[in-house]
């Protein structure tokens, strides 16, 4: 999974698992019906407290991306709308980053929009390198 | 069973001659947790574990592990709680096997199946003689030890010092498993800021014998900014909160503030300043705390 952490972080490290079973979640990565590792399992992998996981579980669950059932694990279960909104609010934050320098620096909204549409066709190229090599062939 | 502090001392104090160890020192660590104490080198960290244990008697103030008296109920403290020192201390001419047995013995609550499991995952073979080992692997052997009892409270005196980045690997995971399969309460002390931060969920900093931070980890890193002013009127920084410490690095002054007034953030941006502010680590708190002792105001 793609799991790490960083304990240097200034976010506290249940919220950096959050994010990334978040990111997992709105990639499709973790798909709904999966089951998450055991506290025990993720907690020896990433060598933090076992309370940690627990902690972050447990928000998820709050928020409703995870299901517990008693004694069996943790189970993604997000509705469709939930795992949408999701894949909107990874974006929007780094978004408002760049929106942020792109004021500063005076560019147009059309020219920032075209900057984004050729940065996520080059991604898309990026992860699917056959669909590229389609192109270029 | 129902007290919420394992360890909780009051006034704490250990003097050697004129030396003073300990010097009053006020420790709560909550059931349930994983309490990191961090010190420089002769911080007091292992005269104050000692104490937990029995091992020394106070020269004053007071000290209770698990509700109990580590000096009157030393034998129900060790039954309960378990302790790694700092150097592995083991009969060198037993096997690990015997001198498993040998412990399980000490111990009614000896969980031979977790005891089996460990060597496994320490990669230990029983038949191996302790005076042939290294120090890292008798680190482990003291670390399995330490967890076969299930032990309600674990005391860990700097456990992964002197050892290799694969052994403090498998140190941590076992550590975490055991934790995860019975809820101990971890105290450890450790001058490795990673493994804390990974694990810690309090943290205890303690220097000259004294505490000088004992907070939740994530509560520690949400009030303590790392500050850092270039130009500007120098003299506004003073305004930005309590500053733990500040250094001059070529045009920029780096401070980390705690509880930063935003207010004052934007008073120095007006004055011409440029601020960044950003996160601190454990390491840049412990630092700032054990090095510097604040402003002088």
């Amino acid at each position: 999974m793609l799991l790490d952490i960083d304990p240097q972080d200034s976010v506290p490290i249940y919220a950096q698992i959050i994010r990334r079973i978040k990111w997992g979640i709105a990639s499709g990565a973790l798909a709904d019906g999966s089951q998450l590792p055991s506290v025990r399992e993720l907690a020896t992998r990433l060598r933090v407290n076992p309370n940690t996981i627990v902690k972050a579980y447990r928000e998820l669950e709050y928020e409703g991306f995870v299901q517990r059932r008693h004694g069996q694990g943790t189970y993604v279960s997000a509705s469709g709308e939930a795992v949408q909104a999701e894949r909107e609010e990874v974006v929007a934050e780094v978004i408002d980053r760049a929106a942020e320098v792109a004021v500063a620096v005076r560019l147009s909204e059309e020219e920032a929009c075209r900057l984004l549409s050729q940065a996520m066709g080059r991604h898309r190229d990026a992860i699917r390198p056959e669909a590229g090599e389609l192109q270029h062939g | 069973m129902a007290e919420a502090f394992v360890v909780e001392t009051i006034d704490l104090q250990k003097h050697f001659g004129r030396k003073r160890a300990v010097d009053g020192l006020s420790l709560c660590v909550p059931r349930g947790s994983v309490y990191g104490f961090l010190g420089r080198n002769g911080a007091g960290k292992t005269t104050t574990i000692q104490m937990l244990m029995g091992l020394l008697q106070p020269t004053g103030g007071s000290a209770q592990v698990l509700g109990l008296d580590p000096l009157r109920d030393y034998v129900e403290v060790h039954r309960r709680a378990t302790y790694m020192p700092e150097q592995p201390s083991l009969y060198e001419w037993m096997t690990v096997e015997q001198i498993c047995r040998f412990a399980s013995q000490l111990w009614p609550t000896w969980n031979q199946k977790r005891c089996l499991e460990l060597l496994d995952r320490l990669e230990l073979s029983p038949r191996d003689r302790i005076s042939t080992l290294s120090r890292g692997m008798k680190g482990k052997v003291q670390l399995v030890l330490a967890l076969s009892p299930e032990p309600e409270l674990l005391l860990l005196d700097d456990p992964t010092s002197g050892l290799d980045a694969v052994v403090r690997r498998e140190f941590m995971e076992g550590i975490i498993g055991a934790l995860a399969d019975t809820g101990a309460t971890v105290l450890f002390s450790s001058h490795i800021i990673d493994d804390v931060e990974r694990i810690a969920d309090h943290i205890g900093i303690i220097d000259g014998g004294k505490l000088i931070v004992q907070s939740p980890l994530d509560d520690l890193k949400e009030k303590i900014t790392r500050v850092t002013v270039s130009g500007g009127n120098g003299a506004l920084t003073a305004d930005l909160g309590h500053i733990v410490s500040q250094e001059q690095v070529a045009a920029e002054r780096v401070l980390l503030v705690q509880d930063l007034v935003r207010a004052a953030v934007e008073k120095l941006q007006q004055s011409g300043a440029e601020v960044g502010t950003g996160a601190a680590s454990l390491e840049d708190i412990f630092v700032a705390y054990v090095s510097h002792k604040g402003e002088t105001s």
